[in-house]
């Protein structure tokens, strides 16, 4: 599985984790409220998944990631 | 005290077990005999501070007791220093001789005497001071240096209740002798002319396999122990013959409380509160978690007076330690006398519920979640061995709630993980964990879990 698929799909497992309609995910969906609807705590878990999977992770970076391509595109293109 | 306690016993049971292991066993008349050579031979020793580095055994027993008999303050160092340690710590406590089994290699400010050869020193003339010595212990410190809580032998034997019926008890030594429950098991055990049981190791097994070979009716221990012990026993036919079980230490869950009262269905259960501080507070035998709120209303009469201030549990204790050695507090205790315990706490359904210590708490987003609530909604699901809730730091919400999850065999971590998510939901969304790990094992100090 690509990086891309990999970071959807740990979207959806937070979402799922929260009980919120699980909905289309792609890359180029906004992630924050009038996107996926994530809030800090969904966020915070999204931050310590990337961490753990990636061993680094683009909420430590100074610009916060809007979409999925951004955090895609804070790992590289591998 | 100590004098007094083992002429009781000599009167009573001169020939019963006091200590009794794998590779000794030694009476009261026996044992009192060498403690009084012993204590003669202390007593001619120069200074007046003797520190005991070495493992649990007769021998430190002995010291300890003699250390006591002869008038010498004792300072007790728990093996987890490392020699490279000791220098600081002697010179830090104005130590005189130390005894140790076996030489430390590096240069030591004190005397330092072998412990295993003890005989050398022991007199022909005993010996008993007028003034029974003190007895030091170091906090477990988990930040920064530890504190070294001064204690008398009189506050040690007057916080232990003497039995009204003297039935032969056999504990099993499952704490170390440096931590204040070890010490007093120890003065328990002699108060009551009870015999202690060495188990061959620290380990749970050994504990374990020492309740099975010798005839052990009381433990105490803490409740990450039994948590061991329960996954390693079978769930019945485990063939211990448990009169009593303390548990102590750690706060303790009405999930573990269960399971105990199942796999010991005629064992007397009972959970007390304590610390290194205040000693001995309360004993609680209801078989619920947590503390009868009846304790807030306990008047000067009572030996220990509790109260709650801005959350957490407030302690006045008249057998106490007296103070800490080497600092100019008085024991962090307030002009009453009060001191604060560091735990925090909430009264639900008329019971003082703990919520973990103040220095634990995990800060979500600016709400405070007390890492024991979650714990025990954890720890109670099926296939959890053991979890560990902490704090992790995190960029978006300056810490998330993890957990550190051991399971227990034949539980898959995908259907656990789920359990424990669904679980959580309980809780409010800031105190769910964020970030869920499975880990073949916890470490452990003193069977307790490490919680930093």
């Amino acid at each position: 599985m690509g990086k891309e698929a990999e970071i959807i799909e740990m979207i959806q497992t937070i979402l799922k984790h929260q009980a919120m309609p699980e909905n289309e995910v792609t890359p180029s969906s906004e992630l924050y409220d009038d996107g996926i609807g994530l809030d800090s705590l969904c966020v915070a878990e999204l931050s310590a998944m990337l961490e753990k999977t990636y061993g680094s992770d683009p909420y430590t970076s100074k610009e916060m990631p809007r979409t999925v391509s951004d955090i895609v595109n804070f790992y590289g293109d591998a | 005290m100590i004098e007094e306690r083992f002429r009781d016993a000599l009167a009573r049971c001169p020939e019963r077990a006091f200590l009794l292991g794998a590779r000794h066993e030694h009476s009261y008349s026996d044992f009192y005999q060498h403690c009084l050579r012993l204590a003669g031979g202390l007593s001619r020793l120069e200074g007046h501070r003797i520190a005991c580095y070495m493992a649990d055994s007769a021998q430190l027993i002995a010291i300890m007791l003699s250390a006591g008999m002869s008038g010498k303050s004792l300072l007790l160092l728990s093996r987890d220093f490392t020699e490279q340690q000791l220098p600081t710590l002697l010179q830090r406590y104005d130590v005189d001789t130390l005894f140790c089994d076996s030489i430390p290699r590096v240069k030591l400010p004190a005397n330092v005497l072998d412990a295993n050869a003890l005989d050398v020193i022991a007199e022909s003339e005993p010996l008993i001071a007028p003034m029974e010595g003190e007895v030091l212990l170091l906090t477990s410190g988990t930040t920064g240096d530890p504190k070294c809580a001064r204690y008398s032998w009189g506050d040690l034997f007057a916080q232990v209740k003497e039995r009204e019926v003297h039935e032969h008890e056999y504990w099993l030594l499952a704490y170390r002798l440096n931590h204040f429950a070890g010490l007093q098991m120890l003065v328990h055990v002699l108060r009551n002319n009870s015999t202690l049981v060495f188990a061959q190791s620290n380990k749970v097994s050994h504990a374990i396999e020492a309740m099975r070979h010798f005839p052990v009716t009381h433990v105490s221990s803490t409740p990450t122990f039994w948590r061991y012990a329960l996954a390693t026993l079978p769930s019945s036919e485990h063939g211990l013959a448990l009169k009593h079980i303390t548990l102590g230490s750690e706060p303790v869950s009405a999930s573990l409380l269960e399971q105990l009262q199942q796999a010991f269905p005629d064992t007397r259960i009972v959970h007390i509160y304590a610390s290194t501080e205040a000693g001995s507070c309360v004993c609680v035998s209801d078989m619920r978690p947590g503390l009868p709120v009846s304790i807030l209303q306990r008047d000067d009469s009572a030996d220990v007076q509790f109260q709650i201030r801005d959350e957490e549990l407030y302690i006045r204790s008249a057998h106490g330690m007296r103070d800490y050695v080497g600092s100019e507090e008085r024991a962090d205790r307030d002009e009453e006398g009060w001191m604060a315990t560091g735990d925090l706490v909430r009264i639900e359904d008329k019971r003082i519920v703990f919520m973990g210590r103040r220095t634990e708490t995990i800060n979500v987003g600016g709400v405070k979640v007390h890492p024991l609530e979650v714990e025990n909604v954890i720890s109670a699901i099926e296939g959890v061995k053991l979890a560990r809730v902490f704090g992790m730091d995190n960029p978006v919400v300056g810490q998330i709630v993890a957990v550190d999850v051991v399971t227990h065999n034949g539980h898959s971590e995908q259907a656990v993980e789920a359990a424990i998510r669904e679980a959580c939901l309980v809780l409010s969304r800031h105190a769910r964990p964020r970030s869920i790990h499975f880990v073949d094992t916890m470490e452990t100090h003193n069977f307790k879990l490490k919680r930093q």
